[in-house]
């Protein structure tokens, strides 16, 4: 028999053997809660139950859920303060770049520490505010902006000029401490 | 505490400790390429060498790997002596654990 009639033959009988499966495991705490199908499929052409290793790999799994959810705000405090710490380095920013300001948070899957030299080598100013961010600066039009004087900066990257391009595709740059 | 219990606690914790294991890191397989590197061609060109790196991350790592995210950019940090620490610092950020790599330390200033 193909695995896809298999398959087929499980789906079938689930109904009925998750309702056999969960009064046999009446007596437990766990048998009502928990029928992965592979458990279904194991009580209905095997009459195997589900052992303690069963158990404990499905409880991994249905901690992860909410694992997963808590990441999630995690996530998203996280992004709030960035938000504040930006917005805070952009009112003290002349007018006329407030708007062009933008965290190196999220640029990459890296840290903003690695964001922040990996945005230096595309020839803009990137630099470092004490209360705890990485920030770089665009023209309106999205372009780098080479010679920005931040206001205030703990650590600037500079791209270096004139713009000469590495082997590696990025721009040669520097970094200036205050 | 019954048995049962325990076994599923004993259970739970070796999963836990199996994701936690020890794998060779992005920053260690980079480590690698410059060990390679350095055993291949001494007389290569500052161009060539990049060439030769990249290749070898375009096989074994992923194009957003901070790695070589990392690499692609302290290589334009310039004095070419600061690199090395800016690349050690953005290893150390990703992995959270000490790291060094004397092949690295060697040849990055000389990319």
């Amino acid at each position: 028999m193909s695995s896809l009639n298999t398959h087929s033959s499980v789906k079938k009988n689930a109904g009925t053997t998750l309702v056999s499966m969960s009064l046999t495991k009446a007596g437990t705490k766990l048998g009502p809660l928990v029928s992965p199908a592979v458990w279904i499929h194991d009580y209905a052409k095997h009459g195997k139950q589900p052992d303690i290793g069963d158990y404990s790999i499905y409880l991994g799994g249905f901690i992860s859920g909410p694992a997963a959810i808590v990441t999630g705000f995690f996530k998203s405090a996280v992004e709030d303060e960035i938000e504040a710490k930006l917005n805070h380095v952009k009112s003290i920013e002349p007018k006329l770049y407030r708007n062009e300001i933008k965290a190196c948070y999220g640029y990459s899957n890296s840290p903003p520490s690695i964001s922040a030299m990996t945005i230096a080598g595309t020839g803009t100013t990137v630099w470092h505010h004490p209360i705890g961010i990485w920030v770089y600066v665009t023209d309106a039009n999205g372009s780098p902006v080479v010679d920005y004087q931040p206001v205030n900066p703990s650590v600037v990257y500079r791209p270096k000029t004139p713009l000469k391009k590495t082997n590696f595709g990025g721009y040669y740059w520097t970094s200036h401490r205050k | 505490m019954n048995t049962t219990i325990k076994l599923l606690l004993l259970s739970f914790a070796l999963m836990i400790l199996s994701s936690c294991s020890n794998k060779m890191n992005d920053f260690d397989l980079m480590c690698d390429f410059f060990d390679t590197l350095a055993m291949e061609n001494k007389n290569m060109t500052s161009s060539q060498k990049a060439t030769f790196i990249n290749e070898l991350a375009a096989k074994k790592l992923s194009s957003d790997s901070p790695a070589l995210e990392s690499l692609k950019a302290v290589v334009g940090f310039e004095p070419a002596e600061g690199r090395y620490s800016l690349y050690k610092d953005a290893a150390e950020v990703t992995i959270k654990k000490d790291w060094e790599c004397a092949s690295i330390k060697k040849q990055l200033k000389m990319l």
